[in-house]
């Protein structure tokens, strides 16, 4: 499958990427390849969404039976992990405004 | 001999018996670094004081502390995803370049306390993603073989430090292969563990449901060694397993005989190098000498096994990449400034990631994004699913499998950089036990074209023990280990 310019324009905003004009024509070029190669699963015919469903529905069976408790624990040193962050301020990581 | 060619196993022997001593040791590695370095490029930092620090602790212990620490005053790199509190950790990346870690990985804290020490971080692909050790934002790593090569990836600057003797023994991680295929191109050992088998906690994730810690070493022993060290049930990675670590030294040299190995047809097909094949099929006959017997398999589906691979690593990695937004964790700073927050999330990760990790990105989002899901995504994971099946179908009629690491030997630097697809088709015969989650060695057993070759044995889950035994007794009889670069 081929991707446009557009395409990849848009999946960089999705991933909060800003690309040059020169990495956009490239990366159309190396997604189209890479793209067309991996829709060789394709080929595969399933039956009728059976498997996924199967897939989904174990993996969520175990996410429930390894979960632990719901209990708060403490955390000993919050400071440290604070401190990771370029901007902080009164143990707080600090961003730009949001709104 | 110098001593920094010692394999952990000889030195852990000579270090109880103070034959030699943690601090001799030490210096020989960093001797080793500074004579080789230079033109090898393996390392990102070495700490040099803290290194001969701990070496001095090591050799003061009174013996009775010492039996307690099965790695006293061992030096071992560890590669650049992998947290040591206190020092800095960047995934070979300019977004975490200021980074500090916050605390030690899971593995970290176990190998401290076995008593190893930290020589240093090596030099990786960017956030593991590579085949080669030429994604790195800090410039290459090359091959001690052949220093026009690469050492392989991601894991390559801790497969050549090892391979040139500038450690004992390292740490990697591999999604893919980035452990075992640098181990085939530096003609070392590389170990990815079953999935869940070591503790994920403190590694910088790139797929999550692929990612394992490995050991790069000079012997298959050594690779027991530490996985000893390093295995085991962890609170803090909820993916862990909580099956019993073995003794996976002793494993080791138990008996092989009556062993069933599957050869997989589909291994050994067009797209593998032919020297590369006649050495891997003389190493199986090699195996079939020593008692074990051989059988042809067949698993059609791993045809997919790259394909999906690239979806559902590039899907998980887009997710887990998210978080590197300038805003939680030092990195790099931009030379205007921005108060618009989109648009400083965008500039931090158009500059602060090279264009491999953004190639992956862009792939993750678009098979996971509306209208692709399905197709892509979800596929995959079926897909993944009828290849597990397939492996544990051939599991039932044999206990490992042999295959080729790589279809070819070490390239050129350069060679592969600009076609992104070539790169990937490296991981071809590797991506599968990621998939899977099963266990896989890769040892050296030969050269083509004076480069080295490395055999894949894989396994069953948690079987570490039927692989690294065969591993260990092909290795003594064939000494492929002792060959060594510098």
């Amino acid at each position: 499958m081929g991707v446009s310019i557009r395409e990849i324009e848009r999946l960089a905003s999705l991933a909060r990427l800003e690309l040059g004009t020169k990495e956009k024509k490239k990366f159309t070029n190396q997604l189209s390849s890479i793209l067309e190669y991996v829709e060789k699963i394709n080929e595969l015919e399933l039956s009728h969404g059976k498997d996924v469903k199967d897939n989904q529905t174990r993996a969520r069976a175990k996410m429930i039976t390894d979960a632990r408790l719901d209990q708060v624990e403490d955390f000993n040193n919050p400071e440290n992990l604070i401190k990771q962050a370029p901007r902080s301020k009164n143990n707080l990581v600090r961003t730009h405004p949001v709104f | 001999m110098e001593l920094c060619e010692l394999t952990i196993d000889e030195a852990t022997k000579k270090l109880f018996q103070k034959e030699i001593s943690a601090t001799e040791l030490a210096r020989a590695c960093l001797k080793r670094i500074k004579d080789k370095d230079k033109e090898i490029k393996a390392f990102l930092e070495v700490d040099e004081q803290k290194l001969l620090k701990k070496a001095k602790e090591a050799d003061q212990l009174v013996a009775r502390d010492r039996q307690k620490k099965p790695l006293l005053g061992i030096p071992l790199a560890f590669k650049d995803n992998i947290l040591v509190a206190g020092k800095k950790v960047s995934a070979a990346s300019r977004i975490l370049q200021d980074y500090t870690a916050a605390y030690d990985a899971t593995v970290t804290s176990k190998l401290k306390s076995a008593g190893a020490i930290y020589i240093g971080r090596t030099n990786c692909d960017e956030f593991a993603m590579g085949s080669s050790c030429e994604n790195s934002a800090y410039g290459p790593t090359h091959n001690p073989r052949d220093i026009k090569r690469v050492p392989g990836g991601s894991s390559g600057g801790s497969a050549a430090a090892v391979a040139a003797d500038m450690c004992l023994g390292a740490l990697g991680s591999d999604t893919g292969g980035s452990v075992r295929q640098p181990a085939s191109f530096c003609g070392v050992v590389g170990l990815k563990p079953t999935y869940g088998r070591v503790s994920r906690h403190g590694l910088i994730a790139l797929a999550s449901s692929f990612d394992q810690i490995g050991p790069i070493t000079k012997t298959v022993k050594d690779a027991g060694i530490l996985l000893s060290a390093i295995a085991g049930k962890d609170p803090r990675d909820a993916t862990c397993g909580n099956q019993p670590v073995n003794d996976y030294t002793r494993e080791c040299e138990k008996d092989i005989k009556g062993l069933v190995a599957g050869v997989p047809k589909e291994f050994f097909a067009a797209g593998l190098d032919k020297e590369v094949s006649g050495v891997v099929k003389k190493a199986i006959s090699d195996i079939a000498k020593l008692g074990v017997e051989i059988k042809e398999v067949s698993l059609p589906l791993v045809k997919y096994a790259l394909p999906i691979y690239y979806i559902l690593l590039s899907a998980e990695a887009s997710a887990n990449l998210a978080r590197y937004d300038g805003i939680r964790y030092a990195g790099i700073k931009l030379n205007q400034e921005i108060d618009d927050l989109r648009s400083y999330y965008q500039q931090v990760r158009e500059v602060g990631f090279g264009a491999e990790v953004k190639r992956r990105i862009l792939i993750g989002t678009f098979v996971l994004s509306s209208g692709y899901i399905d197709a892509y995504y979800k596929k995959a994971q079926a897909v993944r699913r009828l290849i597990n099946q397939q492996f544990a179908q051939v599991f039932s009629q044999v206990d490992v499998l042999l295959t080729p690491t790589s279809p070819t030997t070490a390239f050129k630097l350069g060679e592969k950089i600009d076609d992104p697809l070539a790169m990937y088709l490296s991981d071809i015969y590797t991506v599968s036990a990621n998939i899977s989650g099963i266990p896989a060695l890769s040892l050296p057993c030969g050269f083509a074209s004076k480069m080295p070759v490395g055999l894949q044995i894989l396994g069953q889950n948690y079987a570490e023990n039927a692989i690294l035994k065969l591993g260990y007794h092909y290795e003594q009889a064939s000494s492929w280990h002792l060959k060594k670069p510098c």
